[in-house]
């Protein structure tokens, strides 16, 4: 495999088992890694090219390492009725084995302690609403609220605000 | 009175259109997607498998089509739609329209030899290469921009603009209305695979690719994703129809392994890429923002490129006269790490000074994306991936095959080499 890839699902794992220590009740699905990643690309802590779905940005490329690490016994990814995906460590892999450059170490660490213990729709909010912020530079705070709100309508617009403006993508 | 055309597609039957549409599929930018061959040299291996982008471009549009009328026809979707989303537009033919030419142009941009091309396009920024999405773009902003917006049809109905079509593709939108079919034509239920499925598998001559199509339309329905507690919709596949869904993957899987990696289809891939660098000044394409230079070169450029240099490069003879690396090892297509020697035989070859390339299904660049899972939308109306339906869904890993190839001269050398 392509070292560049198999570095890629490295720091995929390195996240997995980050949460699973720093918030042991955290349900880690496939959508909480989605848009954990897209905050640390924003933070320039690695490298996935994310699009705009309906659901909030999503890089397809990230979903497919995701099966990877799966095949290779990296991950264990199950599915909870009701509840979606529940995604584990498999293996126990060292930090040395990871091979991890610092910059995504510490983009990684920030975004895990100030986003791993949010819920998956809240986490799908705060990505999009960033997502937003980035690639249409022109939109005011009162933009993002709608664009959110249009996307994530059954959220509620007052929820939506207050989330955006505790994450900081709004000001308060 | 609006006039439609419709063309014979071995597929489908017919495929329809409208004179806007017409025009378009005239634009000489369209016409030299005839000349770009949908599987690069994977006639080598499959003599019928000469069909182009052309064709596949169409069939997308009418895919697309069908599978849009098929879930905003239904009442039931259309109610999730408009109670969720608050989707106003939902069922317009303006939407129908936009779907129908992003679906039409998704290929706009390919390099000669398709995906094959892609590995001579030239940096972006550091390591990172350009894709014929970047090309896709800068073609529609710019030469098919007048063709797209002037058209009387769209200036009286629909408004569309260029910029419409590129943000539907690319997903690069803040508006709910441009982005919410955006995984008809990217997912892993999108009108490009299960039209390239259908179709390759139709020229391949195989029936690998074969699933029941009209089951999959009557099946589409949409549903709310579990995890974010169904605050957000999927397009998915009724439980019904979840053995249609589960055929897709298995004729994905196939397609897989008898076509997409066959390994002559992939050594000649590998033969393009050195080849085309052999001919290129830089040895790379033309950057995007050179559309008309860049969209000079399609195959048929390419195959004259070939033969002119045939005595200078061994590339272009390799695949003038269908010469293609051999294979001196490769393991099963699924294999335990430690069962093999493969990277030891790989060092034998490297200090003999004998040249080889090492190929892997398991790469992660690839095009035939085989991981993503399909969801179903069970009785209860919750959604749930197929695996929880399909044994064999459940349990069909992706293949971590390796293989070895070396150039024709050295095959028994290397195979020698190898023995011990």
């Amino acid at each position: 495999m392509d070292k560049e890839i198999l570095n890629d699902i490295h720091k995929i794992y390195y996240v997995v088992k980050r949460i699973s220590e720093k918030y042991p009740n955290q349900q880690i699905g496939k959508t909480l890694i989605q848009k954990l990643f897209y905050l640390i690309v924003e933070k320039g802590g690695a490298k996935f090219d994310y699009s705009m779905y309906h659901y909030g940005p999503y890089s397809s490329t990230l979903g497919s390492y995701l099966s990877f690490a799966d095949n290779m016994e990296l991950l264990d990814i199950k599915w909870v009725e009701d509840k979606g995906y529940h995604i584990s460590t498999k293996k126990e892999l060292k930090q040395e084995e990871l091979a991890l450059d610092e910059n995504f170490i510490n983009s990684a660490e920030e975004i895990i302690r100030n986003y791993g213990n949010k819920k998956a729709i809240e986490l799908s909010i705060i990505a999009t609403g960033f997502f937003i912020k980035t690639h249409f530079k022109s939109k005011n705070d009162n933009d993002i609220i709608e664009s959110v709100f249009s996307l994530k309508r059954k959220y509620g617009r007052d929820k939506i605000e207050k989330l955006l403006k505790e994450t900081g993508v709004i000001q308060s | 009175m609006e006039e439609f055309y419709k063309i014979r597609d071995p597929i489908y039957g017919f495929i329809t259109f409208d004179e806007w549409e017409r025009e378009i599929i005239n634009h000489p930018v369209f016409q030299r997607l005839r000349r770009i061959r949908q599987l690069a040299l994977t006639d080598m291996v499959y003599p019928g498998a000469t069909h182009t982008r052309f064709e596949h471009s169409l069939g997308v549009m009418h895919l697309a089509t069908n599978m849009y009328d098929a879930i905003t026809k239904n009442d039931k979707n259309l109610g999730k739609l408009e109670g969720i989303l608050n989707y106003k537009e939902i069922g317009i033919e303006r939407n129908r329209r936009l779907i129908r030419l992003a679906a039409l142009l998704h290929d706009i941009g390919h390099a000669p030899f398709s995906h094959a091309g892609e590995e001579i396009m030239p940096k972006k920024e550091g390591d990172v290469s350009y894709k014929h999405e970047d090309y896709t773009t800068h073609i529609i902003l710019n030469e098919l921009k007048d063709v797209i917006e002037d058209h009387n049809i769209n200036k009286s109905n629909y408004k569309i603009t260029a910029k419409d079509i590129v943000i539907l593709l690319s997903g690069k939108s803040d508006d709910i209305n441009n982005v919410f079919w955006f995984p008809l034509l990217s997912s892993q239920l999108d009108a490009d695979r299960s039209d390239y499925l259908l179709r390759d598998s139709y020229y391949a001559g195989v029936k690998y690719g074969i699933y029941d199509i009209q089951r999959l339309l009557a099946t589409l329905s949409i549903g709310m994703d579990a995890e974010t507690k169904e605050n957000e919709i999927l397009i998915v596949i009724d439980e019904s129809g979840w053995h249609v869904a589960e055929s897709i993957v298995i004729a994905r899987y196939q397609m897989f392994s008898q076509v997409y990696f066959h390994k002559t289809r992939n050594a000649f891939d590998k033969i393009l890429e050195f080849a085309l660098k052999d001919c290129l000044e830089n040895r790379t394409l033309p950057e995007p923002e050179n559309t008309q230079e860049y969209l000079d070169f399609d195959d048929f450029k390419c195959w004259q490129m070939f033969k002119d240099k045939v005595s200078q490069s061994e590339w272009c003879e390799f695949i003038v006269n269908r010469n293609p690396l051999r294979v001196v090892a490769e393991t099963k297509e699924f294999y335990g790490e430690q069962n093999n020697n493969f990277e030891e035989k790989a060092r034998k070859l490297e200090n003999a000074g004998i040249f080889f390339w090492k190929d892997e299904a398991n790469r992660g660049k690839d095009w035939y994306k085989l991981d993503e899972e399909i969801f179903i939308l069970n009785k209860n109306d919750k959604t749930e991936p197929l695996s929880e339906y399909s044994v064999i869904a459940k349990n069909l890993g992706k293949s971590n095959q390796k293989r070895i190839y070396v150039k024709p001269e050295d095959k028994e050398k290397a195979e020698k080499l190898l023995l011990y």
